[in-house]
């Protein structure tokens, strides 16, 4: 079988492509829930996906499909396209919050009169470009906007160091783990990014110290966000709940009191860039799927996980508070089920599986 | 047809193919055999024909047959025909044709003579260090050229006749130890299948060898010298070099290939870093800035700082066109004068810059018509797309391109336009060879032939981003 991944490929996408989406309004929601515990919050979000891609390269390293494939193998058609439904509706209810709030984003910060028709749907030609692409395209984008993310989130950071309180976090945990926890469980829509890896585990080329190198990149990605989190706290405190858009306000006390010169767009140009493909991607893998579940070609199936969205953003964008209160609060379990708890089980189940195939072999043998 | 005894009929019978008066026949008389010399009289290397072909057979005696003739003619490439029709084609080539009575093969000596171009500095790569010979329109001494750099019995060429009218010889050019051999057979097979009238030049048989037939990006490289063809050959690629075309053709092209210039190598590393900073800046300058300025005028002023938007408002007032078609329509300027300075004479040409630039820009900017920003950032523009000049056709386009999306959708299109464009370009193949290489997919070990140019050390192996048979090119 051919492998459409690098190890190294894999590591940028967690690295660049994933923490960017994290930094819009995620911590302003999680301040106002945790207030200075967001990033404890964030941290048992960060951990859950760490644990999940951990059980999922360690049980299924050696496997030489990815996980759907595997599926499909080991416990035949019916449970694989079962799944396979689960995962397309997983990924595609996993690209409204995002998208709502950067479209948000653009068209209060960017904008401010234009209207949403032509200032943010622009952004779903990018996504269904990408969707008709084959596979090692993710790879390929991965590889080339690792280092244009990384200037982004050096510059970022260092915009906003100066004026951060890093003290204002303190103390660690008097939210108390209900609020802790009602923290995580809400902001489950924009991390459950294990999910992505049952993409990559066993597709990828195998090299010396594998496991190594994509469990510290999950583990710096996550780093980054928990960082975020608390230079972002760091700067505004109590009020940070009120800061919508986290990106955007972190460094704006570094360039000017008012509303002019801001050049510490020139980060956020950058990382709004590597957020039209951590954007895209969600689709990209509800793409891929909706593909293997109706078997239809990659143009068909790209139109059915775009034109919801882009429907629902055009014309029924008055009820996206309801869709994110629908989503934050009632499907995040659906969010934990299938980002982490299923895949975690079925690796293992497909391990224990797999070892006794293998002692039975031995056995005949 | 077949060549027969009769020499009469033979003669009729290319008469009846090749009805032109240029080509010649010069009956004559191998000891006693009757014979005719039919050549392309201005093409034909008529003292070579005397000394090597007709001076010997004035000197046969008696009756003769094909082994004495082959011995006795002193011309260093004699081939055979057997067919009427190859033989008429042959003289329409430029070869001359031997036809003796009772003889059924007709002689076919490659001696031709026309007027070349002395070789000299392409206009389009010089350079300050280095090698200054450019390729010429004549195949045979762009071959020469090749084998003056690589006198390695390794180095190969194929050569092949594409056209049906023009019968244009091309040269697979090649290093049997190095290139990907399999590459060498995909493209042989490409060129003979190329059935068209004529090839005039290499650019048309690029066009075949494409494998994306309407992109706008280049799939495959040239150069029209002979050093940075050796050079790429050395690397793996695979070289085709056309009769009457001065320009060579390699396969595959990446992308980097064009941000590398001939002098970078003669120059030192850092000085070449420089140099290739400096260009992709440039690039980026030129495709951007005018696109950029137009949608910060037009919907986010607050990224301009404050004492640079006084100075656009200043020089903006009263000016009666809308930012994007003021940046638009100098632009358009800027595309007509160079179009019209390219296709003009040289001296005409002067006359065209100076009216365009200093006249009409001057004059443009006091009437009120366009402002002096958007003037100079065209102008920068300009300018900067010409520090790669192989790109500046495909990169215009481009810049016209987000000029359009900035105008109308504003920094965050221009976003979503950069996009698009590197998900084609990452997902852009040529011969299984990623485009964006070694950028994407990343490829360190070739990123010391990038933007960073490494030391020559450093470079013991060929590029990894290209297929070749053999890695390592420097034994430390």
């Amino acid at each position: 079988m051919i492998k459409t991944f690098r190890t190294r490929q894999i590591c940028f996408f967690y690295i660049s492509l994933l923490p960017v989406v994290k930094f819009f309004t995620m911590p302003s929601v999680l301040a106002g829930i945790c207030g200075e515990d967001l990033w404890i919050s964030a941290l048992f979000n960060c951990l859950a996906d760490f644990l999940t891609i951990s059980v999922l390269y360690f049980c299924l390293r050696c496997e030489n499909a990815d996980f759907f494939t595997l599926i499909k193998e080991k416990f035949g058609t019916a449970l694989s396209k079962t799944v396979i439904a689960f995962y397309t509706a997983f990924f595609l209810l996993k690209t409204v919050i995002p998208l709502c709030e950067e479209k948000d984003y653009v068209e209060l910060t960017l904008y401010m009169t234009s209207p949403s028709v032509f200032t943010f749907m622009p952004v779903f030609s990018a996504i269904f470009f990408i969707c008709l692409k084959k596979s090692r395209v993710i790879g390929r984008i991965a590889d080339g906007v690792f280092f244009i993310a990384v200037a982004g989130y050096a510059f970022t950071f260092a915009l906003s160091l100066s004026d951060t309180d890093l003290s204002a976090i303190l103390p660690v945990g008097a939210h108390g783990l209900k609020s802790l926890s009602l923290g995580a469980y809400s902001s489950a829509t924009w991390f459950n990014d294990g999910a992505y890896f049952l993409f990559f585990v066993g597709n990828f080329v195998k090299s010396k110290k594998d496991g190594l190198k994509i469990l510290f990149s999950v583990a710096l990605s996550s780093l980054l966000v928990l960082f975020f989190l608390v230079v972002f706290y760091g700067t505004f405190n109590s009020i940070a709940f009120r800061q919508r858009f986290a990106l955007t306000e972190i460094s704006k006390y570094t360039t000017a009191i008012n509303n002019m010169e801001r050049f510490d767009y020139i980060p956020v140009f950058a990382l709004l860039f590597t957020s039209v493909f951590s954007l895209a991607l969600p689709f990209y893998f509800a793409c891929e799927l909706s593909a293997r579940l109706f078997n239809i070609k990659r143009f068909v199936a790209a139109v059915f996980a775009c034109a919801p969205t882009a429907i629902f953003l055009i014309f029924f964008d008055e009820y996206f508070s309801t869709a994110e209160n629908f989503i934050l609060n009632i499907a995040s379990g659906y969010f934990i089920f299938f980002g982490t708890v299923f895949p975690v089980v079925m690796a293992v189940i497909i391990k224990i599986r797999a070892d006794k195939e293998k002692k039975y072999a031995v056995c005949e043998n | 047809m077949k060549i027969s005894c009769d020499l009469q009929k033979n003669v009729a019978a290319i008469k009846k193919i090749l009805d032109t008066d240029d080509v010649k026949y010069k009956e004559i008389k191998a000891g006693s055999n009757k014979g005719c010399l039919i050549f392309a009289s201005d093409i034909a290397d008529k003292e070579a024909l005397g000394s090597l072909i007709l001076r010997p057979l004035s000197a046969l005696k008696g009756k003769t047959d094909e082994k004495t003739l082959y011995k006795i003619l002193l011309s260093p490439e004699t081939d055979f025909a057997v067919n009427i029709e190859d033989a008429a084609k042959q003289i329409a080539d430029g070869h001359s044709a031997l036809f003796i009575d009772g003889i059924e093969k007709a002689f076919v000596f490659g001696l031709k003579k026309y007027d070349k171009r002395a070789i000299a500095e392409p206009p389009t790569s010089t350079v300050i260090k280095g090698p200054r010979e450019g390729f010429v329109e004549s195949l045979a001494v762009n071959v020469s050229l090749m084998r003056r750099k690589l006198a390695s019995p390794d180095l190969c060429f194929k050569y092949l006749t594409v056209g049906k009218f023009s019968a244009t010889q091309v040269a697979v050019c090649y290093i049997k130890t190095v290139a990907d051999t399999k590459l060498v057979e995909t493209l042989t097979e490409k060129i003979r299948s190329i059935n068209i009238d004529a090839i005039l030049d290499s650019s048309y048989i690029s066009k075949f060898l494409g494998e994306h037939k309407t992109s706008l990006f280049k799939q495959i490289g040239n150069t029209e010298k002979p050093d940075i063809l050796a050079a790429k050959i050395l690397e793996g690629r695979v070289a085709i070099i056309v009769d009457g075309s001065p320009i060579a053709l390699t396969v595959p092209y990446l992308l980097v290939e064009d941000l590398q210039s001939p002098s970078d190598y003669y120059n030192s590393s850092y000085s070449a870093t420089l140099a290739r900073l400096i260009r992709v800046f440039a690039i980026f300058l030129s495709l951007y800035l005018p696109a950029f300025y137009v949608s910060a005028q037009l919907f986010h002023l607050q990224f301009i700082p404050l004492s640079f938007l006084l100075t656009i408002v200043n020089s903006i007032k009263g000016i009666p066109l809308s930012p994007s078609f003021e940046m638009f329509f100098t632009l358009l300027i800027f595309e007509i004068l160079n179009e019209a300075s390219v296709r003009m004479p040289r001296y005409v040409g002067m006359v065209v810059s100076i009216v365009g630039g200093l006249v009409l820009g001057e004059t443009a900017v006091n009437a009120g018509i366009i402002s002096a920003p958007a003037l100079m950032i065209i102008a920068l523009s300009g300018i900067c797309l010409y520090t790669v000049p192989e790109l500046e056709q495909t990169f215009s386009l481009i810049r016209l391109l987000l000029l359009v999306i900035g105008g109308s959708f504003g920094a965050f299109g221009l976003i979503v336009a950069s996009a698009i464009l590197l998900t084609y370009l990452v997902s852009f193949e040529n011969y299984s060879t990623p485009l964006l290489a070694p950028f994407s997919p990343l490829v360190i070990k070739d990123l010391k032939d990038g933007v960073y140019k490494g030391f020559m050390i450093e470079q013991s192996i060929r590029p990894l981003s290209l297929k070749n048979a053999n890695k390592r090119r420097l034994d430390k």
